[in-house]
Order: C-alpha cells, then structure tokens, then sequence
C-alpha cells in the first residue's frame, strides 16, 4: 500500500483522464438539462397549439354597436385568447384584452363595432398562435 | 495486400490520438437524437390525439327539429354525444335579439350530464309559466324520470331560433314555429 501511493510515476495520465472524464460529464449534463428544458418549453408552448381546438357557439350583434362572441373550448389544452381581429383590423376586447378559457369551458368576448349593418369577418387568436376564423352578419 | 491491411487497421486502432473527440462528439449526437427524437414523437402522438378527437366530432352529427312545446334533438352518428347548450335567440317586442343560454351540463344543483347514445333522440321540452334563470344568469334545465330535459322557458308564441351545442363542438340549429 505505501508502495502504491508514494509512487508518483503514470499519476499525470490519471489526474488528466480523471479531469477530462468530469469536463466531459459535466458538460454533457448541462447540455442535456438545457435540451430536456427547451423540449418541455416547446410542449407546453407553441407546440401545445396542436391541442387547441375551439368553435364560435353564438355571435350578438347588440343594438349599442357592440358584438358579443361566444366560444367553446372543446380542445385538449386550455385556451389563452389574446388578440381580436375584425376585417383584419385588431380591436380591444373585454375582459382586459386576455380571456382564458379551461379544456370543457365556455367564454364570451364583448367587441364594439359600431351599428353598420354588414358581414364582419373576425379572427380569434391563442397565446400559443392558434387562430380561428368566421364571418358574421349583422 | 494483407500485410498493408494489417498495418493500415493496427495504425488505426492502435493510435489513441483524437479518441476523447469522437466519443465527445458521439455523446453530442446522441442527445441531439435524443432530444428531436422526443420531440417528434410527443408532436406526433398530439397530432394523433387531436385526429381522434376531430374524428370523433365528424362522427357526432346531430340534428334538432321542433314540435309543439318542445324540441327533438338526434345523435346521427355512430358514438355517444354530450350535450353542452342550446341557444336561444329570441325576437322580443323591442325588436332587439336576445340571446340566452339552456345550460345542459349542469344547472344550480346538480350535473346534468346529457348524453345521447348512437342513433338515439332526447326531447327537450319548455315548461313553466316564467323563464327560471341559474344564478350564472343561463335558463335552468332539468332532467325528469323520463330521461327527458325540461327547459324552464315558457311555451314561445313566436319564433325562436333554437341552436344545440354538443361537447364534442357540433352545432345544429331549427327554428321553432309557434304554428306547430
């Protein structure tokens, strides 16, 4: 035993592997945690559109220029709406220009248009990017 | 030849030279791999459950026609389907259109849970003599020992456009004749 450890002959090679061996692991490890990170972001993120699936149950054209959109999520992820298009324009919405809607549940958008009679084409658009598309008439 | 072989292969081998690189960059490829290969398939499996549940929807065609005091509701496709709403859009005095909900999934006390099954109907029928409301502002419904609902919406003596929603996204819509 004391022959082996006050042998310093070949302990460079070791030290060298050793180090080398620990740069690589650890290395790795953190590219792998940042790979496994970036899969779970891509998953609950834009890649979690692929869920989302939502049908306009009713549209009220009120006598006081508002418009109020009914909608559906029947989908497998739950919806966050974030913008309102109406003929290509983006409009404000209540409630505060966000409206989550969960898997099952149903959700109502109040718009104003003004009291022009006509078809208004509107487009509903999620956080993750999904959009969903319809023309109505006053 | 062979002796040229053998000196080419034990050169190859026998020079340890760039070996940390190659089983550097091995290990790269492999979580690359690793990673993508998860990815797709976690797209691919989503991809085939949101095709289930379109296929599902495209089976789950249902219609609505009306008769007097009430309206029939048909599954015409080949799974059960759940009812989720039906809507009521309604010309009053004023001329402006109200719109209101029958929520069919559940009113102020109990889960409704209406389900049709294949190739089967439901009625639903309007009762009471005043339009009673769920404290969510939708009209009450309720299921009696017939498995039939009751709508708690007065007999209309005018037309009303009536629009059945299933859980599954499927909309069909009838208008009710206070001729009928």
């Amino acid at each position: 035993m004391i022959k082996l450890f006050n042998n310093k002959r070949g302990v460079s090679p070791v030290v060298s592997a050793v180090i080398m061996i620990l740069v690589v692991m650890l290395s790795m490890s953190a590219l792998f945690g940042f790979f496994v990170n970036y899969s779970r972001d891509f998953q609950t993120g834009s890649g979690g559109a692929v869920f989302e699936s939502m049908t306009v149950e009713d549209v009220w054209f009120k006598d006081n220029g508002e418009a109020e959109i009914w909608v559906y999520n029947f989908g497998k992820a739950d919806l966050n709406i974030t913008n309102v298009y109406v003929n290509n324009n983006e409009i404000g919405f209540d409630p505060n220009n966000n409206l989550y809607i969960a898997v099952g549940e149903h959700g109502n958008i109040t718009v104003s248009l003004g009291s022009a009679s006509g078809t208004y084409h509107f487009k509903i658009v999620t956080a993750r990017g999904t959009s969903f598309e319809g023309s109505y008439s006053r | 030849m062979k002796k040229m072989q053998k000196s080419f292969f034990s050169k190859l081998f026998g020079n340890r030279k760039g070996t940390a690189e190659i089983v550097g960059s091995v290990l790269f490829l492999v979580i690359l791999l690793f990673v993508f290969t998860n990815v797709y398939l976690w797209h691919d499996n989503a991809s085939r459950e949101m095709n289930g549940v379109l296929a599902e929807k495209l089976n789950t065609p249902v219609s609505i026609s009306a008769f007097t005091g009430g309206l029939n509701v048909t599954n015409n496709g080949g799974f059960e389907v759940g009812l989720s709403r039906l809507w009521l859009q309604n010309v009053t005095n004023t001329g402006e259109m109200d719109h209101m909900y029958v929520d069919l999934e559940h009113n102020d006390f109990e889960e409704l849970n209406v389900y049709i099954v294949a190739g089967d109907e439901i009625q639903l029928y309007f009762v009471g003599e005043n339009v009673v409301l769920n404290s969510d502002g939708s009209i009450r419904a309720e299921i009696d020992e017939n498995g039939d609902i009751l709508v708690w919406y007065p007999i209309p003596d005018h037309y009303v456009r009536c629009k059945i929603l299933t859980t599954l996204g499927n909309m069909r819509a009838c208008t009710y004749d206070p001729t009928y």
